[in-house]
């Protein structure tokens, strides 16, 4: 007998961790190679936006997918969480390289403040998604565990 | 259950579009920075066309300059020459003799009274008519081309800016000797490149473009109806109180570089990010309707560029009472009789010269 599931394709969450973390290490070096490349033409002008772009997914990207890769204890996140969290991420970094852009060639735009807010505002909305699922999660493992418990001193 | 009952269902299984946030995001995301850069570098907007009979006007009520009876040809910018050059290393070469003159001109409907008149000397050419004198010089300092010109007006109105395309806006451009061309300029530097930023007081030939303040320590530079020149803190003064003051141009880039005489910028100071060694842009007071402007070649093997340090050395050294430093790095631009005298540095390239914003000039 073949059962048909709709989670037959899905990815397991721990493999979906392991690709996240080797795209952000991706990531993080591309934006150290933008560094290197931009600074060899840039006659010596720096911004510390350009120079430590590459902190931002290594800092908000392949830590925290270590960190949740390792520690077993902690819920995966789920989808909703992963896509606000690495949007904020992405609009994070890529502002970020924008700022370094503009403060090497001696100007500054609106656009990219409101980038960076709105980054910090998705990055942070997955953060609380991730908290309100690990406490719903948390609640609902201790209800289960106490259900076990009376039904265990019924027996 | 079994294979034969569930087979049936699979064509009418809805096909997933996988990872459909992260492709509709990653495009609005390209968009966005598309749209960003292109706003901040190319995309030009809030422009305001200068109406040239405005400017006029400006200088007519100007109380010194209304006084005089000075009457002089506008130059076109090129005075013909029918001599070579005798001063090697410059590449100002079109002009050494007196009288043929363009009359081609447009500007305040001054004529002149006397031919202008440029004359080679051993390291540079000075210009003469009866109301201006330039005298351009170039040395080698601190291991750069450093080009001088000593400038003596009868009139403020002589110093004048230029607007790329006669028009004030972000991202209005045109190359400084293009601008110096069409405003028949006898001699032109590139100017703060307001049109860059946002902010920063803009006043251009004694009309306010900007009052936005940039930042209450920016340093502008102010030159007065009297021909005097100051360098104020936006802080303590805002545009418009600067307009009744007299002012007639207001530059914001900066920083000061000497005031009453004396050096005001140290070894560590630079303009936002850059580094010590760069093309530098400046013009300096000596006395009233007695400037110096200046500008340095860099980023080449031959040239390395000034510090605003060094920068400031060789203007207190020529007397300055005040200097105020303009854009550099690859704006820096000296045009004088229709060339480029420098070795503009755009993309680390030679001579190729960076479309700018503003110029300040002297001329008609």
């Amino acid at each position: 007998m073949i059962l048909y599931t709709s989670d037959t394709k899905e990815m397991q969450p721990s493999l979906n961790l392991r690709r996240g973390l080797i795209i952000y290490l991706c990531i993080s070096i591309f934006c150290l190679v933008v560094f290197l490349i931009y600074d060899r033409f840039s006659h010596n002008v720096r911004s510390p936006f350009m120079t430590f772009l590459f902190l931002w997914p290594l800092l908000l990207g392949v830590f925290p997918a270590l960190w949740l890769f390792l520690d077993h204890a902690l819920p995966k996140p789920d989808r909703l969480t992963l896509n606000l969290y690495n949007s904020g991420v992405a609009a994070l970094t890529v502002s970020s390289m924008m700022r370094g852009v503009f403060e090497i060639a001696g100007t500054s735009s609106v656009f990219q403040t409101g980038l960076m807010i709105f980054g910090a505002a998705l990055w942070f909305a997955g953060i609380l998604c991730y908290i309100i699922r690990y406490r719903r999660d948390h609640n609902h493992i201790r209800s289960l565990s106490r259900d076990l418990v009376q039904d265990s001193d019924q027996l | 259950m079994d294979q034969s009952t569930r087979q049936p269902e699979q064509p009418y299984k809805k096909k997933k579009i996988r990872h459909t946030w992260a492709w509709v995001y990653g495009i609005l995301l390209t968009a966005y920075t598309v749209f960003t850069m292109l706003d901040v570098f190319v995309i030009p907007h809030d422009t305001v066309k200068v109406e040239q009979s405005a400017m006029a006007e400006v200088y007519r009520t100007s109380s010194e300059y209304a006084d005089t009876d000075i009457h002089v040809k506008k130059m076109s910018g090129k005075i013909r020459s029918t001599e070579s050059p005798a001063v090697s290393g410059t590449a100002a070469g079109s002009g050494t003799a007196a009288g043929e003159t363009d009359s081609e001109g447009t500007g305040s409907g001054n004529t002149a009274v006397t031919e202008p008149t440029i004359t080679a000397t051993e390291n540079g050419y000075i210009y003469q008519d009866e109301n201006i004198t330039i005298q351009l010089t170039q040395r080698y300092v601190y291991s750069t081309m450093v080009y001088v010109a000593d400038i003596q007006l009868s009139s403020v109105a002589s110093l004048r800016s230029g607007l790329a395309n006669d028009s004030f806006g972000r991202n209005v451009k045109e190359k400084t000797s293009d601008i110096a061309e069409r405003v028949g300029a006898i001699l032109a530097i590139n100017g703060d490149y307001y049109g860059f930023r946002d902010s920063g007081y803009v006043i251009r030939n004694g009309i306010l473009y900007r009052s936005t303040m940039s930042d209450e320590s920016s340093e502008d530079l102010v030159i007065y109806e009297d021909g005097s020149l100051e360098i104020i803190r936006e802080g303590d003064v805002t545009a418009e109180e600067l307009l009744e003051r007299g002012a007639l141009q207001v530059y914001s880039f900066g920083p000061g570089l000497v005031k009453d005489g004396e050096i005001t910028v140290t070894e560590s100071s630079e303009v936002g990010h850059s580094m010590t060694s760069n093309p530098r842009t400046a013009i300096g007071c000596i006395s009233p309707l007695h400037y110096v402007m200046v500008v340095s070649d860099g980023r080449t093997s031959e040239s390395a560029g000034l510090s605003l340090l060094q920068l400031a050395s060789i203007l207190q050294d020529l007397g300055c009472t005040d200097a105020y430093n303009l854009d550099g790095g690859g704006s820096t631009t000296m045009v004088f009789n229709g060339e480029v005298i420098n070795n503009p540095t755009t993309n680390g390239k030679k001579e190729s010269e960076r479309s700018v914003s503003d110029i300040v000039y002297i001329g008609y």
